[in-house]
């Protein structure tokens, strides 16, 4: 097997908030393959954008890191300094894009401006020179008549233009880890259809590594490889895309992928999940999720589950016996 | 549905925004009849259209042109105080259950104001007896009528959200994507709340998402919008069996399946043009995989085929 171009140990990470401490990842472990789109899902406030914000170090200032280590590559990205992680690591090798592409581009800026400036900082190099750069990352995400469109502001693009100029800005510096966060979640279903192949058809061409995060199953299906289950801050099943959905093992797991509509669900069969995610500021002890769980037992409550293989490539964070 | 009749019916009605660069068509002749205790399905792309047509019935918007009717009554002049009575006889339910709520009132306050503007019940106490009696009816808790909106989960708010639009006792709901700020597993719960409610009080619903799957799920018929314009009507099964319009196609084939064999193929190219000027003829003309010459030329009229409406030139050669 080849090394992990990201692997997370073990990782800690608190919050301190006026009621107390929200311990919002803790015990993450994650290692995302070369050449792989990784998907990492969960409901709502199960720390993935955190985890994807914590990997390039764009922390809040309540945030207290407690323990653990990102190895990118081998190095440990937790020991770098705010400079470091500046000038070895953004852009150039990891790079973002996040959820809202209209708030993520500057309104007052040309398109131009906005991918020159990228390349300034971490690519020097003469005009003319960024300008092909430039151009090419534009014609990489398969935008139509890109010289137009550098001349362009933000407000004058669609939701779905906007997320791929945000893709290209990523791409100009050439990352070799590009973290998505829900990056259709605002683009209708046919844009969103456009942008996943898109972002597919790239993947191929120039081998980045993807990290996908995710609530939609469906898109899950559509564009990952690999997939980690998140839930309270702890991963508690990484499988391929195919056993996911044909075989999931984790008890969450297994509701997640009962929860999604597919062309068979009607009203009579569509399947509840009860209860929600915990509060993380007083978390329920040992497996976070067994409130929730319907395979209960006493050592649930105890100590957290650690991740163990059940097959290769399929990992299970579980006290259940049979854990197929 | 175990009745044919119409509960409200549009025809041919039409919302002109202007602005400065022109006539901005976003309801362009559009015809549309809800049926008693149906769940009427809206689908469409955003910007097509699909919450100004519900605005346009629920008479919050007024129309340019075309005319509407509730149980056979021409509501479209209906003056202030006929459009009071009315909105105790359609009710919406907003998009993201966290702006629905006023953040400075309690529960209680917020579900009081349709009981006190309509004049339903009289004095905190009976009113107490009524919203006590909602909570309960959407699977929440007297004592949440003491809790501020922030005190509440998504989905918490937005069963009160639901709640309230219930307190006239409506016969039509608009739900204006009710679930789509929500994670799935509350989406679940939502959604069968909703379809017991509209069994145990005999509603329609008037549902609007952009998700298709969850069209699917809920709806009994589907209408489909592109541009101001409804391209395709229909019964849920057959819609899904066989669209037939080339944009209903489009669509729902750029719907990700969760199925990992199966791959989004023929998607939908393009984006929806600006409806300031919209392509001549068919609107959709400029996308469509299958145009034809008349198809710049002549906007295509609804032709009715088993059961289905279908406004595309491909049916209209026979």
């Amino acid at each position: 097997m080849m090394s992990p171009i990201l692997d997370i140990n073990d990782l800690y990470l608190s919050f301190s908030t006026e009621e107390g401490e929200l311990e919002a990842i803790n015990g993450l472990n994650l290692e995302v393959e070369q050449g792989k789109i990784h998907g990492l899902i969960g409901e709502t406030g199960c720390g993935k954008s955190v985890t994807g914000r914590t990997v390039l170090g764009l922390f809040d200032s309540n945030t207290m890191i407690k323990g653990g280590e990102i190895l990118y590559n081998g190095d440990d990205l937790l020991s770098k300094t705010q400079h470091e992680l500046q000038r070895d690591y953004r852009g150039n090798e990891i790079a973002m894009i996040f959820q809202d592409p209209g708030s993520s581009l500057n309104p007052v800026f040309k398109i131009e401006d906005q991918l020159d400036e990228v390349l300034r900082i971490y690519q020097p190099g003469k005009k003319a020179e960024r300008r092909k750069k430039m151009i090419a990352a534009l014609n990489a995400v398969k935008l139509p008549d890109p010289e137009r469109l550098l001349k362009k502001y933000p407000h004058q693009l669609s939701g779905g233009m906007k997320q791929r100029v945000m893709i290209a800005l990523n791409l100009a510096c050439q990352p070799s880890l590009l973290i998505a966060d829900e990056p259709t979640t605002a683009l209708d279903v046919s844009i969103q259809a456009q942008f996943i192949n898109v972002l597919k058809e790239l993947q191929k061409e120039i081998d980045i590594t993807i990290l996908y995060i995710t609530h939609d199953m469906a898109v899950v299906s559509e564009i990952c490889d690999q997939v980690s289950v998140m839930y309270a801050g702890r991963i508690v099943e990484d499988v391929s895309m195919e056993d996911l959905f044909n075989k999931p093992v984790h008890p969450y797991s297994k509701l997640l992928v009962s929860s999604v509509l597919g062309p068979e669900t009607n009203i009579d069969n569509l399947v509840e999940i009860s209860g929600s995610v915990p509060r993380l500021i007083n978390p329920p002890p040992g497996c976070r999720f067994h409130p929730r769980c319907e395979h209960m037992k006493p050592e649930c409550k105890e100590e957290p589950p650690v991740l163990k293989e059940v097959a290769p490539g399929h990992q299970v964070a579980c006290f259940k016996e049979d854990l197929s | 549905m175990n009745s044919t009749e119409v509960i409200l019916q549009a025809d041919k009605i039409q919302k002109i925004f202007p602005s400065k660069e022109g006539d901005v068509r976003a309801v362009d002749g559009v015809n549309l009849d809800l049926i008693s205790g149906e769940v009427f399905g809206l689908v469409g792309e955003s910007g097509c259209g699909k919450s100004t047509l519900s605005r346009l019935l629920l008479r919050l918007l007024d129309s340019s042109g075309g005319s509407i009717k509730f149980k056979g009554e021409d509501i479209t002049g209906f003056d202030k105080k006929q459009l009071k009575m009315l909105r105790r006889q359609m009710s919406l339910v907003f998009q993201d259950p966290h702006t629905s709520l006023n953040p400075r009132m309690t529960i209680y306050d917020n579900l009081a104001r349709p009981f006190k503007v309509h004049n339903l019940a009289e004095g905190r106490e009976e009113i107490t007896v009524e919203i006590v009696r909602l909570l309960k009816s959407m699977g929440l808790q007297a004592e949440h009528m003491i809790r501020y909106p922030h005190e509440l989960s998504g989905g918490q708010k937005q069963r009160v959200v639901v709640a309230r639009a219930l307190a006239v006792d409506p016969e039509v709901v608009f739900l204006d994507e009710p679930t789509s700020a929500l994670d799935v597993s509350v989406q679940a719960k939502i959604l069968k709340l909703l379809a017991k409610i509209k069994d145990e009080k005999d509603l329609t619903y008037f549902f609007i998402s952009h998700d298709i799957n969850l069209i699917r799920v809920i709806s009994d018929r589907i209408g489909v919008m592109y541009l101001g314009r409804m391209v395709e009507q229909g019964d849920v099964a057959g819609m899904f069996k066989e669209p037939m319009h080339p944009y209903t196609r489009g669509l729902f084939s750029s719907v990700p399946e969760p199925t990992p064999a199966r791959k989004l193929d023929s998607v939908l190219m393009g984006e929806v043009p600006s409806p300031v000027n919209p392509p001549s003829g068919c609107h959709f003309h400029p996308r469509c995989p299958e145009k034809m010459a008349i198809c710049e030329q002549e906007s295509p009229v609804f032709n009715y085929r088993q059961g289905r409406k279908v406004a595309c030139h491909l049916y209209n050669l026979d």
